[in-house]
């Protein structure tokens, strides 16, 4: 169910000052303010000039460019360049059998590389109509929601960071450290998971696992209580937030922007909910929304968000039972390398399956799942053979970056860089 | 004509028809282990079981006739089940071979397995061993245990190649395929058993252990070692000819071909290709470029200003394209030259494929050159004396030493050649020329039948083929050129050429067109590929 996220209201702690409504009097930024109205020193205005912001800025960190034409410090125009971290994901993958494209998709969100695994491995599962065990989806859920923790609080820390907080950056970064601990424990990577297969999982997870994810759980939970303390009603950061890089949840939804972008602007729609996969029907969360479509509001549904994958991750574990992690289908899946090594059905299975792949029937497919910045979304068609004929991905995030000009053009230049904060863009997975 | 539903698809076929044809004939695909088309059919594969209306068990489709208002099922539980346990038998005593099987990859074993069944297997005792390396003939090695035993080995010895030396021994899981004691599988058509091999239990000790089937790149090929003509697939490995399997056509080699066809491809790997162009500087004979060698060809060969006083070797291993570019030459430039037709020796024919003259195109080159009027001598007729200055096309001409002398003793020696033989070492201005691995074009066979084959390995740059120093000589002196690609020149060629005339290069896929033969105005283009060149399109028939 969609629940509120809550602003605070300054003025009782001690350090408010009526700013909100003298934030309302400040111009607001967004369409349509380009210029309210000649200012008094309208004469001393030069021209326009135009100048670039990264690729190479830190703030532009997963290589962007910005075409900025400035009016003063006034955002007159933003031109986003994107493309410098293109590898051709779509077209190699056309040369790769299906389970070789698994780790070109690590390296799309490489923030949450699982949520890309699981929604890969589900696309062809899809095309292919089989139905992986109840433990595989619990574990992929497991995955896909330690992934979702692991971007938020990437965007979260790296925001505040650039915003001058360093301490909640630290703290959000250690607490990834953590998540990323216990990634690799289940996948042998941090980043470059490759965990997923087509019709199951690589492996099942390690022996106390659980464990030390209930202990993770409460050491990171800690660290984002703490930044959260140190932000949410920080004053700097709330007025670096509050009110800046607003969208309306009609442009929002015009522009098809997912995630918790979209959310922000009080739209309830997330494909866990709305198209429920894997097993969320039989887990409860709510899903956080917003108000007003701004950085704070993005801000306050992401640390939301964290804690409902915790409510999730809690409940797999509960559900879960032991059994099988794949289909047993050796067409589908690489049989037991007993088997390979030691019976001519296991060792032709696995011949054909790593030289030739998967057989997907011909057709076109469309799989998607909530990743960490919204629908990630897998577009395959197959001529019938073990690689796929094309590849399209809906990353979250290119939809997303459309609406930086409707949310920065009017603002100042520094309202850029918590606005492309909590837009979250992830250069691999924009530039696929 | 029965009509009958096949997977629910109705289709009337003529009396006599099998399911198996009838199946394939509506795109509907059986698996077959034991079938070959051009075989008889003995049934014991049991792969291709499908479930019919007219018999209570399920029926070999490979064998079983079509009836009218028979309904036939290939995808029934009772036959999806059927053959999977047929699977199970035929992979139970198969020994774990895949990675170090010449056939993995292109094995119809692996094939069925994985489309059909791929299940575990429920073997529970060891599996029974035969002999791994058992030597049938010259170039035949048996892997006893990994034979299915569809006997198409046996059928091929007693039905194509007739003469019978294989034979399954031993009964039940013992059965071994052997030759008849004091018996070798030797027959000039031996290597067609391992083509047909569904599985890799006949390896060829030619190919055996030398490149794994999936790093091969592969062009559709004419064998040009007699004037048969097979259609060939070429197979390549960093741009060297690995081996050479038949391909299918009915008009020429059904899928078969001869084992000297087969291992020629190693002949010309076995003498050392020459490839640089060389020519007269300073009275001695240096390596040049491409342009300069022409030059000094054409040079040489110009200085002659009696034709009759230059003799052209040319040779019935063109392409008729090269044929078409060199009649240019003979009837333009070099118009009153004398012709002389080299080529290999005859060699042994008999009543399945070989034929005597062992060289691919003299049916067309004669066609090309009879159309201008050129008439060319036996080469063995040559006599230097006289002539000035000698064009020799080719290197494998069948020569005794006295002509050759003779031909040394023409002051002028200009050759096109490939190899490093006698015609290389003679020559005063060298032109290094393409194997036939090397070009595209179409040669017409013993019985005038028109294929086209394809670059199965790049040359080095310096190497043309021969048409293209015809084209490029009589272009140096003075005539106009006439090359473009090999599907131009035969556009070209179809027009001046009696017998060409209805042909078009798209239509040459996939089985070729009998010399006279008409492409049918309404008939659908028979090449599945898109057509190469406006020109190719069937335009003027």
């Amino acid at each position: 169910m969609a629940t509120h996220v809550s602003r605070p209201t300054h003025g009782h702690d001690g350090h408010g000052h009526g700013h909100d409504a003298e934030w309302a009097k400040r111009p607001s930024p967004g369409k349509g303010n380009l210029h309210p109205q000649a200012p008094a020193d309208d004469h001393m205005h030069a021209e326009y000039y135009t100048i670039n912001m990264g690729p190479s800025h830190p703030a532009t960190h997963g290589t962007v460019r910005f075409e900025l034409t400035l009016d003063g410090e006034t955002v007159v125009e933003i031109d986003p360049h994107i493309g410098y971290l293109h590898r051709g994901f779509e077209k190699m993958s056309e040369v790769c059998t299906y389970g070789q494209v698994l780790p070109y998709t690590d390296r799309l969100n490489y923030v949450s590389p699982l949520c890309n695994n699981v929604g890969w491995s589900m696309t062809i599962e899809k095309a292919l109509g089989i139905d992986t065990p109840d433990r595989c989806k619990y574990i992929r859920m497991i995955a896909c929601e330690l992934s979702r923790i692991s971007d938020h609080l990437t965007s979260i820390s790296a925001g505040a960071l650039e915003l001058g907080g360093f301490t909640p950056f630290l703290y959000g970064i250690q607490a990834r450290e953590i998540v990323w601990d216990r990634i690799e424990e289940l996948t042998g990577a941090r980043l470059t998971t490759s965990y997923t297969r087509v019709g199951g999982l690589n492996h099942d997870i390690p022996a106390g696992w659980e464990e030390a994810i209930e202990n993770s759980r409460k050491e990171i939970q800690h660290l984002v209580d703490d930044v959260d303390k140190l932000l949410t009603r920080n004053r700097i950061f709330y007025d670096r937030m509050a009110g800046v890089g607003a969208i309306s949840q009609a442009d929002a939804i015009d522009l098809g922007f997912t995630g918790p972008c979209l959310r922000s602007t009080g739209v309830d729609y997330d494909v866990r909910t709305y198209a429920p996969y894997l097993l969320y029907d039989r887990v409860e969360f709510d899903v956080p929304v917003g108000t007003s479509g701004d950085n704070y509001d993005r801000y306050l549904v992401r640390l939301e968000e964290m804690r409902q994958s915790w409510r999730i991750i809690a409940q797999c574990f509960a559900q879960m039972e032991p059994g099988p992690i794949s289909v047993g289908d050796w067409s589908v899946v690489l049989p037991p390398k007993d088997a390979v090594y030691n019976s001519i059905e296991g060792m032709i299975a696995h011949f054909k399956l790593i030289m030739e792949g998967v057989r997907v029937p011909s057709g076109e497919v469309y799989g998607y799942i909530e990743g960490g910045n919204g629908e990630v979304g897998y577009y395959v068609v197959s001529d019938g053979s073990g690689r796929p004929w094309r590849v399209k991905v809906r990353p979250p995030c290119f939809a997303i970056m459309q609406g930086l000009r409707l949310m920065t053009r009017g603002a100042l230049l520094a309202d850029i860089i918590p606005t492309f904060d909590t837009i979250n863009m992830i250069g691999g997975e924009i530039d696929r | 004509m029965p009509t009958l539903k096949i997977d629910g698809r109705e289709v009337t076929v003529e009396r006599g028809t099998t399911i198996l044809e009838a199946a394939r004939q509506v795109g509907v695909d059986i698996p077959t282990f034991c079938y070959h088309p051009g075989l008889t059919k003995p049934a014991n594969c049991r792969m291709c079981l499908v479930d019919t209306n007219k018999a209570p068990k399920p029926t070999p489709a490979c064998y079983a006739e079509c009836m009218d208002d028979m309904e036939v099922s290939t995808q029934s539980p009772e036959i999806v089940k059927t053959r999977k346990a047929v699977l199970e038998f035929i992979l139970l005593n198969h020994p774990v071979d895949c990675p170090i099987c010449d056939q993995a990859g292109e094995c119809v074993l692996q094939d069925h397995y994985f489309k059909y069944s791929a299940s575990p297997s429920r073997l529970a005792h060891k599996k029974v061993h035969k002999p791994k390396v058992k030597r049938l003939g010259p170039d035949v090695v048996l892997d006893a245990e990994r034979c299915i035993l569809c006997t198409r080995c046996i059928r091929f010895c007693d039905e194509v190649a007739g003469e019978t030396q294989l034979e399954i021994v031993n009964r039940g899981e013992h059965s071994e395929i052997t030759t008849f004691p004091g018996k070798e599988l030797d027959n000039p058509y031996a290597g067609n058993t391992v083509d047909i091999c569904p599985v890799g239990a006949l390896t060829s000790v030619d190919f055996r252990f030398r490149t794994r089937v999936w790093m091969l790149q592969s062009a559709d090929s004419v064998c040009p070692e007699c004037s048969r003509g097979c259609k060939t697939r070429t197979d390549t490995f960093e741009n060297v000819p690995r081996r050479t399997k038949p391909l299918h056509n009915p008009r020429v080699n059904d899928w078969w071909i001869c084992d000297e066809g087969r291992l020629a491809y190693k002949d010309y790997q076995e003498v050392a290709r020459m490839e640089g162009p060389a020519a007269q500087v300073e009275g001695k004979r240096r390596i040049v470029t491409n342009v300069e060698a022409i030059e000094a060809a054409a040079a040489e060969l110009g200085a002659v200003a009696n034709r009759q006083k230059i003799g052209v070797v040319v040779t019935p291993w063109f392409t008729n394209e090269d044929a078409w570019l060199v009649a240019q030459l003979l009837k333009g430039p070099l118009a009153g030259a004398r012709i002389f037709m080299g080529g290999r020796a005859s060699g042994t024919a008999d009543a399945i494929l070989r034929q005597a003259d062992k060289n691919p195109n003299r049916r067309g080159v004669e066609a090309v050159f009879g159309a201008f009027g050129l008439q060319a001598q036996p080469l063995a007729q040559f006599d230097g004396a006289g002539l000035e200055a000698v064009l020799v096309f080719g290197d494998n001409h069948a020569i005794g030493e006295a002509q050759m002398a003779k031909l040394e003793a023409v002051p002028k020696r200009v050759v096109v050649s490939a190899f490093q033989t006698p015609f290389w070492k003679m020559a005063t201005t060298f032109l290094p020329a393409r194997t036939h691995f090397e070009k595209v074009g179409t040669f017409t066979n013993f019985d005038g039948i028109v294929q086209r084959m394809d670059q199965a390995t790049k040359a080095a740059s310096s190497c043309k083929s021969d048409g293209y120093y015809a084209m490029k000589l009589g272009e140096a002196m003075g005539d106009t050129a006439h090359f473009g690609r090999p599907e131009d020149v035969f556009e070209q060629l179809r027009a001046t050429v009696p017998g060409f005339a209805g042909m078009t290069w798209a239509a040459l896929l996939p089985h070729g067109m009998k010399l006279g033969e008409t492409v049918e105005v309404t008939a659908a283009p028979a090449a599945p590929e898109p057509v190469a060149s406006p020109a190719a399109a069937p335009t003027e028939v």
